[in-house]
């Protein structure tokens, strides 16, 4: 009786040793992510001001920033990064634009937040390949299975080109 | 910026007329205490057969004289030998600081090189990489440059402990029976980072430290225990560029600013540097964007120390091999600072 009880409170002690490693991966992709957000945050407070500028010098690219405003608007923010570089690439056709300082100061915010977007990104993959080889493991993988521990996917860049409708 | 063509063109055009103008100079001064070297031997010869002339009939007297003047004429033989080939070397050193310091004015305008100069030890702790309360600081060749308004500098720096040793002599008097020991305490040094400190300014804003050891297996510094003397902070991060990984421990405290600063594109920038300048390196990354980058076993003074053959002519294959590393130095700034 005295082994069983032993064994019992052994088998107890592993599982919760397990279950705090784990939980400790698993916040750590819940804590990168929520970083990632307050990242989008920043871009989407920044872009509203960013096209207001390229407004008032841009005439004929209003399809661009219709699509812009678009996606920032139903959070899209994976798709928002290419057309953010599109954007910005035809501003180079605009020198008074490229000579607006304001512009010039916006340009520069949005590399910044971009690159942190992206290290962002690569912070939460880590984390995620991390766990999810953690979780994978003998015998890690029956405590993962026990305690309703599952993989998270990895952050992945969709190169094809999606068919956005929106009001032209 | 110039490369190793432009400055061998600009050599065969204008520059090798000027170099051996200032070699011919050079050259002058040690031709000129050679044949004072000779004279002084022809007359310690001469007066070495006078003085056998006047005293040659008393021969036990002869033979006393000719033994110490043939030991004196051998000794300033020796002196002068050993004097000659200092002035050689220091010859061959004065030249290279000539080359040096030409190289660095065709390729920028704006340079600052002071041989004996060091960079203060104040600035040089700011880095917070080696630990200056127990490890000795002395530096030389400063070296200050400006490149399309990028400013530089780097210098030669030796950090070094030093550990008390006892050299016993010990003698045994037969006649007291008395064994006498005697104990000289010397401190010996050991130098635990001897090479080239190199700062500069990357564009993008660090908010935290970042470091970057190299990883040290089978290397001799596991035998210095350097560790011991690096005072960086952080915990260890790993990232994705596998080559990256293999040479450097990365360490921050902050590991999203540390990807920030690290993308993909500095890591294969720093495996590019690597290439070219293959000795290892330590970096810094500072909050301010400031960079120092410790590159072990490479100093100025090792390559102004080069005998550079100046008595037969400085080739163009020295001269071009000598630009080369002068241009990896300057182009780690170039390669580094992400645009």
């Amino acid at each position: 009786m005295k082994y069983i009880l032993l064994f019992i409170i052994i088998i107890l002690i592993i599982i919760s040793i397990y279950y705090n490693i784990m939980l400790k991966k698993e916040n750590k992709i819940k804590n990168a992510l929520a970083t990632l957000d307050v990242l989008y945050k920043k871009r989407y407070d920044l872009i509203p001001s960013l096209i207001n500028v390229i407004k008032g010098y841009t005439e004929y690219e209003n399809d661009i920033l219709k699509k812009i405003m678009y996606l920032r608007n139903n959070n899209r923010n994976d798709e928002l990064n290419n057309n953010m570089n599109e954007l910005l690439i035809l501003s180079e056709d605009y020198p008074n634009l490229k000579a607006n300082e304001n512009f010039l100061s916006l340009q520069d915010k949005l590399k910044i937040i971009e690159d942190e977007i992206s290290a962002g990104r690569r912070n939460y993959n880590a984390h995620v390949v991390n766990y999810n080889i953690f979780i994978s493991m003998i015998p890690n993988i029956l405590f993962a299975k026990l305690l309703h521990f599952k993989k998270y996917d990895l952050f992945k860049v969709d190169n094809d080109k999606k068919e956005i409708s929106y009001e032209k | 910026m110039k490369n190793k063509k432009d400055f061998l063109l600009y050599y065969q055009k204008e520059y090798k007329m000027i170099l051996d103008r200032k070699v011919d100079e050079l050259k002058k001064e040690y031709y000129k205490k050679l044949k004072v070297i000779i004279l002084e031997q022809v007359m310690y010869f001469i007066v070495f057969v006078l003085l056998i002339i006047l005293f040659g009939d008393n021969s036990i007297l002869t033979l006393l004289l000719i033994f110490l003047l043939m030991i004196l004429f051998g000794f300033t033989l020796f002196i002068n030998y050993k004097l000659l080939d200092n002035q050689k070397k220091d010859i061959s050193y004065q030249i290279n600081i000539v080359i040096y310091q030409d190289i660095l004015s065709f390729l920028t305008n704006d340079y600052l090189y002071e041989e004996n100069t060091q960079l203060a030890i104040e600035d040089f702790n700011k880095m917070g990489l080696f630990n200056l309360d127990i490890l000795n600081y002395e530096g030389c060749n400063f070296t200050g440059v400006n490149i399309d308004n990028k400013r530089f500098l780097y210098c030669d720096v030796l950090l070094y402990t030093t550990r008390e040793k006892i050299l016993q002599d010990k003698y045994y008097d037969e006649s007291d029976d008395i064994l006498y020991i005697t104990n000289y305490h010397y401190d010996e040094e050991i130098p635990i980072f001897k090479g080239l400190y190199y700062e500069m300014n990357i564009s993008k804003k660090n908010k935290d430290y970042v470091y970057l050891i190299p990883n040290n297996f089978n290397d001799k510094f596991i035998n210095k225990n350097i560790y011991h003397y690096i005072s960086f902070k952080g915990n260890k991060i790993e990232l994705e560029n596998i080559a990256f990984n293999e040479k450097y421990q990365v360490y921050s405290f902050n590991e999203l600013k540390s990807r920030y600063l690290l993308s993909l594109t500095l890591m294969e920038k720093i495996n590019e540097l690597d290439k070219l300048v293959s000795n290892k390196k330590y970096y810094v990354f500072k909050k301010d964007g400031r960079v120092g980058i410790f590159i072990n076993d490479f100093t100025i003074d090792n390559l102004l120390k080069k005998e550079n053959n100046w008595q037969k002519g400085i080739s163009e294959k020295y001269l071009g091999d000598f630009f080369n590393k002068i241009s990896y130095l300057l182009r780690i700034n170039e390669i580094l600072d992400e645009k």
